[in-house]
């Protein structure tokens, strides 16, 4: 009994002075101003001097968010380093060791977890993350756990949409894609180059809203199952079979499609819809078409649910100011960081309430931006996506352009799925 | 101390016979039992501690078994890796910083750690360190605490530790547990320098290991949830406890530097009792950790001491089972004794009316009890009859006391009157019997001379008759006898003398014998009035009456002994008186006779004729003679008996002297007594005053 009393006792002693000694992230407000540090309760304190490095694609907005942050962090010195998403990672790795690389960068969602395994990524506190959550919607901030830590906070939220030329179809544009289908009959002219509708269809990624038309589901609804990919389903089969049907309306092989076939001509007015990636919203609207915005019409009263994903900020693991970057990037997170974001790159913040932001309640195109999301699944990045990424586009040019039966592709996908999960255990 | 001694008896006297009861059938039921259990609970107890002593090390010694085997894995890995040429190429590529060629290269290697690693349960984790720098990392398995340990790893705390700078010079394979973290759990890190190259880079493997093999392994060692199995690093820091020790728990640090210093276990003996009681277990590890029990034996024993407390609580139970049965023995024997205790006070109140009602309520629960209660009834009857007879005596004593004590007093009186009679008389009747013994040495000589008389008289009548018979014969003769006729003359007168002397001293008797009647009389009414006296004086007087009455027998006797003594002297006197005449007549013949022989031979004849005559008077004479010697032996008789009787008399006397003196003291007393007696008796009246009878 006074056994234990003692132990308890000096757990706490040694609970305290443990806490005290280490620099806790936590402290209490007086603590901080002393320090003249201007955070909110329980935030985080960060190092003395703190230098950052920000890797971001898009200098206006990297512009922003410094000079948003320095209101609140002056001491904080915020360097801007300007790189494509894709190649963040592959900096942090160079870098990161050396103490070069960037402590704060913005990546698509599914790299977090190979970045995680590689040891990139700084956890996010939880009580920042239980903070940020007020704002951000659940399915985007899920998107930055892995293992149930949270490695990163969601930034701005994207999904392919169906762009249209308001001239051509109007204002009343198709909700189906058997109107689709009509609308080409009739407007389909190859030799004129008019298309009713166009997209790169060999990409998997964009095919994937048509292979789930019929309920196709990749690696099940939370993208983690990887044993069950659901490639062997009849759903999968249907959308094989769709994808084939395409071929009537889009009458372009996948090769040409892939080469940028479609976004010219969307640009010169031959195209009426185009099935495309947010990133060329900026460019079709500078074009001067007369451009909609609208969901991806729906097959058989079925909805199309594309690939969603998130664009996250995340400290580097090899950082020497942590706790600074870690406020960084909980400041692009925050309300005024989607404002941000917003305002210099009309990019959709994944906010819970879209309407705080100004300015948003009118934009119908970030709205459909928005409400497409919120059908769309999220990208899966478990370790077989790859799989999905190297045998699907082949499959789909083997349907789309040799006219390959839904089954027999099915059968190959199949198969070469199974080769592939049997490599695992040989290595490679 | 005496007056505590007798306090002590005091206290015993005071405690109830029940609750003595009460004490010694508890004592005897529970204590040997107690003392029984304890001592059996004492010797299980040492055993048991021994016993689960070797358990505890054989535990502690298996889990370091699997440990070691883990351990021996993980460092076969490091080992393998740290010798494998192709990851040297690798980490060659990727140290050459060159975008394309690292980035690739760490994909690279990733993909082949993981394939290398992938079914390993024991590493989680691995970084490629190059000058200090953590040039690859990649996790085997997911966890979150990678980032830290990665980080860690490359921080200048632990760049600067001396585990980290031993790393370079031995071959060794290092284990490092990381307890300064913010991790739940304390981190393990297996370290290795890879093997210098011509370079100068100094590269080593770490290996992250997975605690949880650890804590799974002393988890499912543990035996209870409150024995901590500790794995304990070469800082003697707590690693992984299955108790809620924190990491590097300073306390912890503290006590096992301090149970680690123990000399007994530099000895290496590895399995102690603590002077803390508690069971202390450890085995060392080969790579220098030490996996340790702390068993506290108060745990170790707990199954122990709920035994213990269950015996304890059937003990009390088993005890009060016992103070109920010892409360109903004690109350069932004691009820009884407490009614009679009860029936006493009634009897000590003076209550005896009550007692027989109160003691038909009393149950007597064994044979004793049952015969104590009836002799206790019958006593109070007992008490009640002789208060009841005490009573009435006490009144009939009242009334008569008065009267007693004036009859007493006036017994005192006459005691001493008679004493003083009695005193006269004796004195009497002594020269009485002085008397009574003369008379008899006289009539003793009297009886004497008498023979001789009649002797001589024999004589005188043969010589008579041979004078006869010679004076016929001879005259001569005559003269003879004539002479011895004077002789005869002078005898005869000596005899009258002789006679008459009897006479006077047959006068003196019954003189003396007339007083004897006259004193016997007043004896008689003495003892008449004594024994009436006496007879009044009850029990008391009762001794008293029966001398009276002796005195009173004795007396008549007397009365008739003193009657017939006087029938005898007077017999005597007549016949003295009788033979006196006679004697004068003979003495007056002989006169007559003497002149005629002497003066006239002639007449020798008238001689002889008176001769004759004088030949029958002495017949005559003899046969006189015979009966006063016959009367003379009567009276002898008589006298003897007279003097048998005066000396009974005398001491009869005496005795009643004495008698009567103690009568008058018992008169005294009983005077005495009779006053005390009234004292007595109102006392005794106020006494029997409380009983209601």
């Amino acid at each position: 009994m006074t056994k234990k009393l003692k132990v308890i006792l000096w757990c706490l002693i040694i609970g305290v002075n443990l806490s005290g000694c280490q620099g806790s992230r936590l402290q209490q407000t007086n603590v901080q101003q002393e320090n003249g540090i201007k955070t909110n309760i329980k935030e985080v304190i960060h190092e003395e001097n703190a230098k950052l490095k920000l890797l971001v694609d898009d200098s206006m907005y990297a512009e922003g968010i410094v000079e948003g942050f320095n209101e609140i962090f002056p001491e904080i010195e915020v360097e801007i380093l300007l790189g494509e998403r894709d190649e963040a990672a592959k900096r942090v790795k160079l870098d990161g060791p050396y103490g070069e690389g960037p402590d704060v960068f913005l990546q698509a969602h599914d790299q977090v977890a190979t970045d995680v395994e590689y040891g990139m990524l700084l956890p996010i506190d939880e009580k920042i993350v239980s903070e940020i959550s007020s704002n951000v919607t659940e399915k985007a901030l899920k998107l930055m756990k892995v293992n149930d830590t949270t490695y990163g906070l969601p930034i701005s939220q994207e999904s392919m949409i169906v762009y249209y030329n308001k001239d051509i179809v109007g204002e009343q544009p198709v909700s189906s894609f058997e109107e689709l289908f009509e609308f080409a009959r009739v407007y389909n002219d190859v030799e004129n180059d008019r298309y009713a509708f166009l997209t790169n269809i060999g990409d998997a990624y964009i095919a994937y809203a048509m292979l789930s038309a019929y309920g196709f589901n990749l690696f099940g609804q939370e993208g983690d199952d990887i044993d069950h990919p659901g490639i062997d389903s009849e759903e999968l089969k249907k959308g094989l079979e769709f994808i084939k049907k395409l071929k009537s309306i889009i009458p372009v092989s996948t090769e040409e499609l892939k080469n940028d076939f479609a976004r010219p001509r969307f640009i010169e007015g031959k195209v009426a819809y185009i099935y495309d990636g947010p990133w060329n919203y900026e460019v079709y609207k500078e074009s001067g078409i007369n451009l909609g915005v609208m969901v991806i019409p729906t097959l058989e009263g079925n909805i199309l649910t594309p690939f969603g994903g998130i664009i996250s900020a995340h400290v580097s693991a090899y950082t020497k100011y942590p706790n600074a970057a870690t406020l960084l990037v909980k400041y692009m997170a925050s309300k005024n960081g989607a404002s941000i974001l917003y305002d210099k790159c009309r990019e959709v913040p994944p906010l819970k309430d879209l309407y705080q932001i100004k300015g948003m309640s009118n934009d119908e195109v970030t709205l459909s931006f928005a409400k497409q999301f919120d059908v769309a699944k999220a990208m899966p990045s478990n370790k077989r996506i790859n799989y999905y990424w190297n045998i699907m586009p082949d499959i789909i040019k083997a349907v789309f352009d040799e006219g390959m039966e839904p089954a027999d592709a099915q059968k190959k996908l199949m198969d070469e799925w199974e080769q592939n999960v049997a490599s695992e255990y040989f290595g490679n | 101390m005496r007056n505590n001694a007798q306090k002590g008896q005091g206290i015993i006297k005071k405690t109830k016979l029940f609750i003595q009861m009460l004490v010694i059938l508890l004592c005897l039921s529970i204590i040997p039992v107690g003392i029984s259990t304890l001592r059996g609970f004492k010797s299980i107890k040492s055993v048991l501690a021994d016993s689960v002593g070797l358990y505890s090390q054989q535990m502690v010694n298996q889990v370091n078994y699997t440990i070691t085997k883990l351990s021996d894995s993980t460092n076969r890995t490091i080992e393998s890796i740290c010798k494998d040429s192709y990851i040297m190429q690798i980490i060659n590529r990727i140290e050459k910083r060159e975008e394309g060629v690292t980035v690739s290269a760490i994909d690279v290697l990733g993909n082949y750690v993981d394939q290398t690693l992938k079914n390993n349960r024991y590493v989680k984790g691995i970084q490629i360190i190059s000058n200090d720098t953590s040039i690859f990392q990649k996790q085997i398995m997911p966890y979150k605490e990678f980032t830290e340990i990665a980080r860690y790893v490359v921080s200048d705390e632990f760049i600067s530790s001396d585990d980290y700078q031993q790393i370079w010079q031995t071959d060794q394979i290092k284990w490092i547990a990381l307890t300064n973290l913010n991790t739940d759990t304390a981190q393990i890190i297996a370290i290795k320098a890879m093997n210098e190259t011509k370079d100068g880079i100094k590269r080593c493997v770490v290996l992250h290991i997975n605690e949880e093999l650890f804590t799974e392994i002393i988890k499912e060692a543990r035996f209870h949830e409150e024995i901590p199995m500790m794995i304990i690093d070469q800082h003697h820091q707590v690693v992984y406890s299955t108790s809620n020790n924190k990491l590097g728990d300073q306390l912890s640090e503290d006590k096992l530097q301090l149970l680690l210093d123990e000399p007994y276990l530099k000895e290496g003996q590895l399995t102690v009792t603590t002077k803390e009681k508690t069971l202390l277990s450890l085995s060392q590890m080969e790579i220098g950790w030490n996996i340790m029990m702390n068993a506290p034996e108060s745990i170790l024993l707990s199954g122990m001491d709920k035994l213990k407390s269950s015996s304890i609580l059937f003990l009390i139970l088993v005890a009060l089972i016992a103070l109920i049965i010892a409360f109903i023995i004690s109350r069932a024997m004691t009820k009884p004794l407490k009614g009679l205790v009860y029936l006493a006070k009634k009897v000590e109140d003076g209550k005896l009316k009550e007692v027989e009602a109160i003691s038909q309520e009393i149950n007597p629960m064994n044979y004793e009890t049952a015969q104590l209660l009836a002799s206790f009834i019958k006593m109070a009857q007992h008490i009640a009859s002789l208060v009841g007879n005490t009573q009435s005596m006490a009144e009939q004593i009242d009334t008569h006391m008065d009267k007693l004590k004036g009859i007493a007093e006036s017994t005192s009186i006459t005691a001493s009157e008679v004493n003083d009679a009695i005193g006269n008389a004796t004195l009497g009747v002594q020269n009485q019997a002085l008397s009574v013994e003369g008379s008899l040495t006289l009539t003793h000589e009297l009886s004497n001379n008498i023979d001789h008389i009649r002797k001589v008289i024999s004589a005188v009548k043969e010589n008579s008759s041979k004078t006869r018979e010679v004076s016929e014969q001879s005259k001569p003769k005559l003269i003879a006898l004539t002479l011895q006729t004077k002789e005869n003359v002078e005898l005869t007168k000596k005899l009258y003398e002789y006679i008459q002397d009897f006479g006077k001293e047959a006068s003196g008797i019954k003189a003396i014998i007339t007083m004897i009647d006259d004193i016997n009389k007043q004896t008689n009414l003495l003892a008449l009035n004594a024994s009436i006296e006496a007879s009044r004086a009850g029990e008391a007087g009762r001794g008293f009456a029966v001398v009276a009455s002796q005195v009173r027998t004795l007396s008549e006797q007397i009365q008739e002994a003193t009657i017939q003594i006087k029938k005898s002297i007077a017999t005597i006197e007549e016949k003295k008186n009788l033979s006196l005449v006679e004697m004068n007549e003979v003495i007056n013949v002989f006169n007559k006779q003497i002149p005629v022989v002497e003066e006239n031979v002639q007449n020798f004849m008238d001689i002889q004729e008176q001769m004759e005559v004088i030949d029958n008077e002495i017949i005559q004479v003899n046969g006189l003679l015979t009966d006063v010697a016959n009367q003379k032996n009567n009276i002898y008789e008589e006298l003897n008996k007279i003097f048998d009787v005066v000396q009974n008399t005398v001491s009869v006397l005496e005795e009643i002297s004495a008698s009567s003196k103690e009568q008058s003291e018992y008169a005294n007393d009983m005077n005495s007594m009779a006053s005390r007696l009234v004292e007595n008796t109102s006392e005794l009246e106020a006494g029997y005053a409380q009983f209601e009878i």
